[in-house]
């Protein structure tokens, strides 16, 4: 490989990560929201479905940006990678795809539109649907791209259509419910609801531990699948699996002692960690081991070129994303309204 | 994002359908109909601003009610823009992966930028619309202005990269993959720049036209209707400040189009032989058999004059190219007409308006007019549709010109056609779903003065209280 290319893309791979942790956690959290209100729509009450809405009205668009980001820098600076991709995993993506625009479509509507109507109850049925079919999908991308099959373009049919794909399909959606959960909870709070607050708190302990579960036996899994990949994992360089389970862990001590913001910070730990796991057990090279590694990312001027341009970038992005939390997911911001709103009956 | 082809007249004649084909009219169809969108989200925020602007000023009730009403159908169309807009990125690679592959990184740049400007847009749509409560009413106007400013970032980014596959270059190339990249010139070249004002320009004039044409069908039955006068005045002054230099935009790019891709000038224009001195056709059908333009208006010395500015100048005929390398000629210039013809109606009903206001005339108040502004809405629309299809089938049969076919690029999944149905089903679901809402808020009463608190997500709150 290109001498000079090593550094940037190497920056590049790590921002690319960044980006996907935050798709993953933030826009992770969005879709749980919505396979949370498919899961209890019968025996959750009507304050209940308000809070799950009220929480990603004004962040859930700038949420699912993260996903455009990580598709640009994937096919901006690794082409081949995205050329590839595409070519193998082309109907989950496509599938995953109708979820994304069905779910966004889906919230809108129901979310504007003044009164009830057919087009709202359908909505809300869509809603529940593509955000759990969403995550499944995008998941079974990612399984699939951890295991070997993915090499092989003869069988690009069946480059998801492996276990461990369809169980990182599962996985995805138990990650989404238990982050949505997690931050639920914290948001309860904010909102003074102590009654949302305590079914959330349940919520969060029992998909906690339906997701560590199920991540314990997925390690199990790829141990007996994959085990060169299973022994980066655990036995890496860096201890991200154990760093995971920790985060896990105590986000389950946290919420049982009431501590809404430290177990949210503790499951965005244990999410973050299984991600930069998975994404340095497997780096690019070993995906495509047939495409020479200096083909793979674009030449070192384009690189250079999108960092300078990420970095100016970040500097106007970060402080505004900054505020939009701020103003719609701090406590004092929330506190505020609170007092206005209880002031004005 | 503007990218890849548009089909071609083959598909009415006996000819197997390929996958080549669908995965065209796939590209078209998600294009066509996102671009609608984002043409609105480039437009809306200047008008949603505007009403702000001037609620804030005058303390009017019922530009406030505007600036509220414009705000949530903003709200709705950006939503399902961002989420058509997804699917192109993904477009992009599962139907042109060879494309992507060899070139993703040499339009990188841009759609990095892009995605910046995307994710302003996006955080600011969210203070924004969210915050009419939260801010001081001076900040919260403050905070559309990203909104308004990336939109227009974006597009302009999104334009380069097509740009670009009208003029490759920044890169060289051995045995198939690209070695160098320049991203500065591949973003800056000689098309870029044009492309860009007239593809704004169109985006505020459909905007503009499109709700001046709403609210004149609201007048047309209710003529005295304060509000809705209001509002398609506004609208109909950002469509008409728009259309006059869109003129000029226009002929700065066929002069472009002259220089940088003359075999599409040549089809635009159905030009078959090389001409010194050569005509413009107004109208006419080009015949491919015989070789000739028939049943057209023949200006003479005209074309020579506007593409080169000289009525002597030589004009390349497609017979010049190639036969492989001709672009379909009926499509393309049946396509350059109908945006030609609508654009120049556009600018004599932008005339009308500046007269109207120089006269004191209000549009509303004759059925004439008015049927004129509900006409120039659809008009508008169709223009810049044409326009795009005469630059994306005007480049055909190159996906980047003169460097790689568009068959080359195509993707060879199976199964194309039903992606293609379900596709179609699904956006008419998305369009249907997006027509009721968008009726649904434009009916609701509007607001008195007693009555102005404002809640973006209007169904969710009111239960709540």
């Amino acid at each position: 490989m290109n001498p000079e290319a090593i550094l940037p893309a190497s920056i590049l791979y790590g921002t690319l990560l960044l980006a996907l942790t935050a798709y993953a956690i933030l826009g992770g959290a969005d879709f749980g929201a919505g396979i949370w209100e498919f899961n209890t729509s019968f025996r959750s009450h009507r304050r209940d479905r308000q809070l799950l809405r009220e929480v990603i009205g004004p962040v859930w668009e700038a949420n699912h940006v993260w996903l455009i980001f990580v598709l640009v820098i994937l096919w901006s600076a690794m082409p081949r990678v995205f050329q590839h991709l595409c070519v193998v995993m082309w109907l989950p993506l496509l599938l995953g795809l109708a979820g994304i625009v069905c779910r966004g479509a889906a919230f809108i509507f129901r979310a504007y539109s003044p009164v009830e109507n057919s087009v709202t109850r359908a909505s809300t049925v869509l809603f529940g649907l593509a955000s759990t079919a969403a995550p499944f999908f995008l998941g079974t991308v990612v399984g699939g791209m951890l295991t070997h099959q993915a090499n092989d373009p003869q069988s690009s049919q069946n480059a998801w259509l492996n276990p461990l794909a369809i169980y990182s399909g599962f996985f995805g959606v138990a990650v989404c419910l238990y982050l949505c959960s997690v931050f639920l909870f914290r948001e309860a709070g904010l909102r003074h609801e102590r009654f949302l607050m305590e079914i959330w708190r349940s919520r969060a302990m029992l998909s906690g531990v339906w997701t560590g579960l199920l991540a314990m036996a997925g390690l199990a899994f790829i141990s007996s699948e994959q085990p060169e990949i299973a022994s980066r994992l655990i036995w890496g360089d860096s201890p991200l699996v154990l760093l995971s389970w920790a985060g896990g862990m105590f986000s389950m001590v946290a919420i049982y002692f009431r501590w809404p913001l430290a177990a949210v910070l503790a499951s965005v730990l244990a999410v973050a960690a299984v991600l930069w796991g998975a994404g340095l057990a497997v780096s690019p090279a070993t995906m495509i081991p047939e495409i020479p590694l200096d083909q793979l990312v674009a030449p070192p001027s384009v690189l250079w070129a999108m960092l300078v341009a990420i970095a100016g970038g970040m500097l106007l992005l970060l402080p505004s994303l900054a505020w939009l939390f701020w103003l719609f997911k701090s406590s004092s911001a929330l506190d505020h309204e609170h007092l206005a709103h209880s002031s004005h009956p | 994002m503007a990218i890849c082809s548009i089909p071609t007249c083959t598909c009415f004649e006996s000819h197997p359908v390929d996958s080549l084909l669908i995965a065209r009219w796939q590209m078209a169809f998600t294009l066509g109909s996102h671009i609608i969108l984002a043409c609105l989200g480039v437009g809306l925020p200047v008008l949603m601003l505007a009403a702000e602007w001037f609620s804030l000023r005058t303390n009017d009730p019922l530009w406030r009610a505007l600036a509220h009403r414009w705000s949530k159908a903003f709200a709705v169309l950006f939503a399902v823009g961002a989420v058509s807009g997804t699917v192109l990125s993904f477009e992009l690679g599962i139907l042109w992966p060879k494309f992507m592959g060899t070139f993703g990184s040499v339009i990188g740049l841009p759609f990095t930028l892009e995605g910046f400007a995307f994710f302003l847009e996006a955080i600011f749509a969210g203070i924004y619309l969210y915050g009419w409560n939260k801010l001081p009413p001076r900040i919260h106007w403050w905070t559309g202005v990203p909104i308004a400013l990336s939109g227009v970032a974006s597009a302009s980014f999104v334009v380069t990269a097509n740009a670009w596959m009208n003029a490759p270059r920044g890169f060289t190339m051995r045995d198939g993959v690209v070695i160098d990249v320049d991203p500065i010139a591949a973003m800056t070249g000689p098309t870029a720049a044009v492309q860009i004002v007239h593809m704004l320009l169109a985006a505020y004039m459909v905007t503009g036209f499109l709700v001046a044409a709403f609210y004149a069908c609201v007048l047309w039955n209710k003529p005295t209707c304060l509000y809705s006068r209001k509002a398609m005045v506004l609208a109909l002054w950002m469509g008409t400040l728009a259309s006059f230099p869109q003129g000029l935009a226009g002929d700065w790019a066929a002069k472009t189009v002259a220089r940088t891709q003359p075999i599409k000038l040549a089809a635009m224009e159905g030009q078959f032989k090389t001409e010194t001195g050569a005509p413009l056709r107004i109208g006419g059908w080009p015949d491919t058999t015989t070789r000739e333009t028939n049943y057209d208006l023949e200006i003479p010395y005209a074309l020579s004059i506007l593409a080169y500015g000289d009525p002597h100048a030589t004009v390349q005929g497609l017979d010049d190219f190639p036969r492989e390398n001709q672009p379909p000629v009926v499509v393309v210039h049946i396509a350059f007409q109908i945006m030609v013809g609508l654009g120049t109606l556009l600018m004599a009903l932008g005339g009308w308006t500046i007269l109207s206001w120089w006269m004191k005339w209000h549009p509303a108040d004759n059925r004439w007019v008015l049927l004129a502004i509900i006409a120039s809405g659809p008009a508008t629309v169709l223009a810049m549709e044409a326009g795009w299809v005469v630059t994306e089938v005007g480049r055909q049969p190159w996906i980047a010109h003169n460097v790689m076919r568009t068959k080359d690029a195509a993707s060879q999944i199976p199964g194309l056609e039903w992606l293609f149905l379900a596709t179609l089903a699904i956006y008419l679901a998305l369009f249907a779903g997006l027509t009721i809402v968008l009726r649904l808020l434009a009916v609701q009463p509007i607001p008195t003065s007693s009555n102005l608190s404002f809640n973006p997500a209007a169904s969710d709150q009111s239960s709540l209280s």
